[in-house]
């Protein structure tokens, strides 16, 4: 007889301890073995580890539990609220009942308007945070839209003047559903038949964006009539979920702890709850109905973080309940197994699937199931066996994107979609799953605007002569008919139609498709989400391009305020802000601190949250123009030769993007002086250019500078004034109207532009064959034709230093004088770093001391020392030709000592210059210093 | 209506280790407020009713911060929810002997979910037994003792019981699977 383990003598416990250590370490079928191979001093001990093995082996087979339970207390004392208290607008009656969350109550409204009686619930005021009290209002108005038979309708909701919560739900007088089964003994079919009421229910509500969230039996009552009425839809997000992750953990695990026998796998580890949420839901209330208990309650319980890989196959079939299949319609358990073997297996299986992905993508798809299960008719669900379904698990990582492309080719064929909110799941998969199920939806609604559109303009057009134009205004038009109920895809098309309105200039197309993207988001989320922010800072920045600068100023403003309202400062919706609002007020001409702060800021977001997408990306083109433009090469090249990297690593990148990248890396290896790499770069995204917007667009027109600049500055004269040629040609095809095959005609307001710039460059070419004349008449008319303001009115000094230098060469100081005048007082204005003004405010000084008034050489000095500290400490070629000209006029006055300080000066920061320039700069300042010495040697 | 939340004077948590004196005073003003929380987090179940300790011990420590004590960190928030789990196990243990004596009081036995097995009393999650054999445990294992207490008064996760005690995630799984064994033992 072995004596009880409190009467063990101290002295032989922890002999007993480490024995039972030893024990429990090995495999319960061994034990036996061992107890039996104990030597004689531990005889004493021996029976009670024998105790201890059954107790292991039986706590194994069914774990005690985890938390307390207490004995049902008295119904009086635990109720917190008493009859006949007014809260809100209503008095309580009686109470209906009480769970972790608070009590329901059957109430009247004290004011007599209404004679029903609702059911108030009362959640505890702290499990409300102050976000869900701000949220209650609009909640209230969305679930109280949400009317279905089989839905419990919310009336209203409010806060009472103590601070209680209430909501008023239309009283259901009904049993709990597994109650219902068991008391009418219902068949399995039946119970397939009710659970098909509750899907309806379920999938109206997700129609409409709302989860259930908490979906179990006793939120499931059934009337007499035996009619399905669900409860509390939407409002378990309400007491949950603060709407954003403000609080601590502490309110998060409060959350989770809701009703966790139900709760899917990512509700329980706080992932992002998805429709795919209610399945799994579904899932467990289907196998209870069928089965009569949860699947594998054991596996679920206790270890949080078990890897789906690691739980056993669920089918319904291999559940031997003792006393459940006589329930089931009076079933022996051979036939019950039958009827749930396969198909019923199968969709159980699918509903319950760890992974969200691998569920039905809809409770639409679980009901169409159910229903073809009934008739008979094959299911889509896949029938597992337990071989199948091992292979399928070892395979999973592999086939995550395979197994996404079967869900929505399952998709297909049903035609619902109610997969959302997957933006914000984490796991690579998920994400692949809603992106095929969506690109799956939105091309199926596009290929059935295809089909009917030939129909649609037969009375006015060709069939098939449709614009891409007319198709996107037909499917964003079409878009509440065809796709109501489907809210994301709408979000999604929207979202494409805005990007294409975008891009060809429709600022009010654009900004309506912003507006209804808006108005969708604000339906189903909070007015501070990023969607919206995003939203208000793309139209800003589509508005800016269409040149409506004030609206866009405007919308960007208001982007803001919703950024430091929603907290989102030094984020990534932040960054895009900045991007957009620096972009759009940069200064027109010139480079500051500023602009190049603000986007270095946006980049440095951007890193830190790893985020890559086309916006950074083109923020990181913006950053490297402006540091081209303040001359920092090095880090403007580190930025684009970043980027190519990326892009040359994909397979399909972005031709605009790699084009303008392509650029980047060209003019800053320019700038480095390193002519081979700036020439591949640049032709590579010539080629780019023509290949996707074609000539006439202005980032080709850059990079077409940038090509005559390089052959210039390398010495090619002839090859750049051919490309000249080539381009001018063009203009002057699009001016008469006469565009070559293959050409359009594009804005003519641009063409008038880009053909004075482009006459302008040939001009300062022929300049130095002393062959201007042929084009300053053509170059001084187009000036007339250029506007004064706004992005292009540089074009009108630029052009005017080139007539100047034209007229100087014609012999004609006073009319070159007059043109540097006009051309120096625009660009007098510009305060910022820009040097084709510090070049034209050079040459201004220079041929105003060589022709001008005598009387104005102190202006000349002070204009030049403008330059250079506007110039600072960069080291361009004009800044040696603003020393050169001080060193000339220091030496008109006779001061030697400074004209020879600034001569060296000058040749000194020639040398430095690491940009390529063309050689006759270098050989003329190496001439004007030779003359300098000359006649500083000379004998006056 | 819930009861007022009491005022809790702040205790400087977060500077030095907790003072047990000073958070003892602050759970002594606490522990009617947790009574009342106890009893509305318990849930019907059937005859029984379940207490979701972790969202109860979560509550009340929001409670306390809301009430002007400093949020936790580190290892004194893990010493912390240690001591609130000895405080929260004598909060269930008396709502439990309240609701025994009513039941007694209607001339109702306290109804134990007992699973027969030989002559074995089941220990499974009545607080009350559980209370008795984890004193009897606590003179033998103090450890085990202390890892059963937070687990089931305190409703931690392993990983959390792990890193108060500064032992493994597996020691704790260990320690709660040898305590059942020896406490079901013990009361026999």
């Amino acid at each position: 007889m072995t004596v009880p383990l409190s009467s063990l003598p101290p002295e032989r416990w922890q002999e007993f301890s480490s024995l039972l250590d030893a024990l429990l370490e090995i495999d319960a079928s061994a034990r036996a073995a061992w107890l039996a191979a104990l030597t004689p001093e531990h005889a004493d001990l021996a029976g009670l580890l024998r105790q201890a093995a059954d107790i292991d082996l039986d706590q194994q087979a069914a774990p005690p539990a985890v938390q307390p339970r207490l004995a049902a207390g008295d119904e009086e004392e635990t109720w917190t609220f008493s009859s006949g208290l007014a809260i809100g607008p209503y008095r309580l009656v009686t109470p209906l009942g009480q769970g972790g969350m608070g009590e329901v109550w059957s109430a009247q409204r004290t004011d007599g308007t209404l004679n029903r009686e609702v059911a108030l619930k009362l959640p505890h005021t702290w499990l409300l945070t102050a976000g869900a009290r701000m949220r209650l209002g609009r909640e209230r108005d969305f679930l109280a839209g949400l009317s279905h038979p089989n839905i419990a309708q919310l009336y209203d909701a409010g806060i009472a003047d103590d601070g209680q919560p209430w909501m008023a739900l239309e009283k259901v007088d009904g049993q709990r559903i597994d109650h219902w089964c068991r008391d009418r003994r219902l068949s399995i079919a039946d119970r397939v038949r009710l659970f098909l009421q509750v899907t309806d229910a379920v999938t109206a509500a997700h129609a409409r964006l709302i989860v259930h969230r908490d979906i179990k039996p006793s939120n499931v009552l059934v009337t007499d009539e035996g009619r399905v009425k669900l409860l509390d839809f939407g409002i378990a997000k309400l007491i949950n979920d603060g709407g954003r992750g403000d609080l601590t953990e502490i309110t998060r695990l409060a959350g989770r702890s809701a009703t966790p026998e139900y709760a899917a796998p990512e509700q329980l580890d706080g992932a992002t709850i998805t429709a795919a949420t209610d399945v799994y839901a579904l899932g467990v209330v289907l196998h209870e109905l069928l089965c009569g208990r949860r699947p594998r309650a054991a596996a679920r319980s206790g270890r949080g973080s078990t890897r789906p890989e690691d739980e056993a196959p669920l089918l319904a079939s291999s559940f031997a309940p003792a006393d459940f299949p006589a329930q089931a319609g009076g079933l022996d358990v051979a036939r019950w197994r039958r009827a749930l073997e396969g198909d019923l297996d199968a969709i159980v299986a699918q509903a319950l699937a760890p992974a969200p992905e691998a569920r039905y993508p809809s409770v639409e798809r679980l009901a169409s199931d159910l229903r073809r299960h009934l008739a008979n008719e094959p299911i889509s669900a896949r029938h597992i066996t337990r071989v199948e379904r091992a292979l399928k698990f070892a395979r999973r990582n592999r086939l995550a994107i395979g197994s996404a492309l079967v869900v929505s080719l399952s998709l297909l064929a049903g035609g619902g979609i109610s997969l959302w909110q997957a933006q914000r799941a984490t796991a690579e998969a998920r994400r692949a799953a809603a992106e095929a199920v969506r690109a799956n939806a939105t091309r199926d609604f596009l290929l059935k605007v295809f089909r009917s559109s030939s129909r649609t303009v037969a009375s006015d057009k060709q069939p098939g002569s449709i614009t891409a134009r007319e198709m996107l205004d037909e499917i964003v038009d079409g878009l509440d008919s065809s796709l109501a109920g489907q809210p994301e895809v709408q979000l999604e098309l929207l979202m494409a139609a805005r990007a294409l309105y975008r891009q060809w200039y429709l600022p009010e197309r654009a900004s309506a498709a912003h507006a209804r993207y808006r108005a969708i988001v604000t339906a189903t989320a909070s007015p501070l989400d990023v969607r919206i922010i995003d939203s208000l800072t793309q139209e800003g920045a589509t508005l800016f391009e269409s040149e409506r600068f004030d609206q866009s100023l405007a919308t960007l403003r208001e982007a803001r305020r919703l950024i430091e309202r929603a907290g989102l400062l030094d984020t990534v919706t932040e960054a895009n802000w900045l991007c957009e609002w620096t972009r759009g007020t940069r200064p027109k001409i010139g480079i500051n601190a500023d602009v190049i702060n603000a986007f270095s800021r946006a980049d440095a977001i951007f890193r830190r949250y790893g985020q890559d997408d086309t916006r950074s990306r083109w923020n990181a083109l913006y950053l490297a123009e402006a540091l081209t433009m303040d001359g920092q090469s090095e880090r403007a090249l580190q930025l684009s030769t970043d980027l190519l990297d990326r892009l040359r690593h994909e397979t399909q990148p972005n031709d605009w993007v790699l084009a303008n990248t392509l650029q980047m890396v060209g003019v800053a290896q320019q700038q480095l002086g390193r002519a081979a790499e700036a020439e591949a770069a640049l032709e590579e995204s010539t080629r780019l250019q023509l290949g996707t917007f074609g000539r006439g667009f202005i980032s080709y027109v850059q990079v077409f500078y940038e090509r005559v600049n390089l052959r210039v500055a390398t010495g090619r004269r002839e090859a750049a004034e051919a490309l000249v040629d080539e381009e001018l040609q063009y203009f002057i095809r699009q001016r008469e109207n006469r565009p070559a095959p293959g050409e359009t005609l594009i804005d003519p307001g641009a063409v008038g532009e880009l053909y004075a710039e482009a006459l302008t460059l040939k001009s300062r070419l022929l300049l130095e064959r002393g062959r201007c004349s042929e084009t300053i008449d053509a170059l001084s008319a187009s000036i007339g034709g250029l506007p004064a303001t706004g992005d292009s009115s540089v074009l009108v000094p630029d052009a005017r230093l080139a007539v100047a230098e034209c007229e100087l060469q014609r012999g004609r100081p006073e009319a070159a004088l007059q043109q540097l005048d006009l051309a120096r007082d625009v660009y007098r204005a510009l305060t910022s770093f820009h040097e084709p003004a510090l070049l034209t405010r050079e040459r201004w000084a220079e041929v105003q001391l060589q022709h001008g008034d005598a009387a104005r050489a102190a202006e000349a000095e002070t204009e030049l020392q403008a330059v250079l500290a506007l110039a600072g400490d960069r080291r361009v070629p004009v800044v040696a030709a603003a020393q050169m000209t001080l060193a000339e006029i220091a030496a008109r006055r006779g001061d030697a000592a400074t004209a020879r300080r600034w001569a060296a000066q000058a040749l000194d920061t020639l040398s430095k210059v690491r940009e390529l320039y063309p050689a006759t700069i270098r050989s003329a300042l190496e001439q004007r210093g030779a003359a300098l010495e000359a006649s500083l040697a000379a004998p006056r | 209506m819930p009861p007022a939340v009491t005022t809790v004077p702040s205790t400087g948590l977060d500077a030095e280790p907790p003072d047990l004196a000073s958070l003892d005073a602050m759970w002594g003003h606490l522990y009617p407020d947790l009574k009342a929380l106890a009893r509305s987090r318990l849930r019907r179940a059937g005859n029984f009713t379940l207490l979701d300790t972790t969202a109860l011990v979560n509550q009340s420590c929001l409670r306390m911060i809301e009430s002007g004590g400093s949020p936790l960190e580190g290892r004194q928030r893990l010493q912390f929810l240690g001591y609130a789990s000895a405080v929260m196990r004598s909060v269930v243990v008396d709502l439990a002997r309240e609701r025994m004596t009513d039941r007694r009081g209607n001339g109702e036995v306290l109804k134990l979910d007992v699973q027969a097995m030989g002559d074995l009393l089941a220990v499974n999650d009545d607080p009350l037994v559980i209370d008795s054999a984890l004193t009897a445990l606590r003179a033998r294992e103090p450890r085990l003792a202390q890892v059963v207490e937070m687990r089931f008064f305190g409703g931690f996760p392993e990983a959390e019981i792990a890193e108060a005690l500064g032992i493994s995630e597996r020691s704790v799984r260990r320690d709660w699977e040898k305590a059942r064994v020896l406490m079901r033992m013990l009361l026999v």
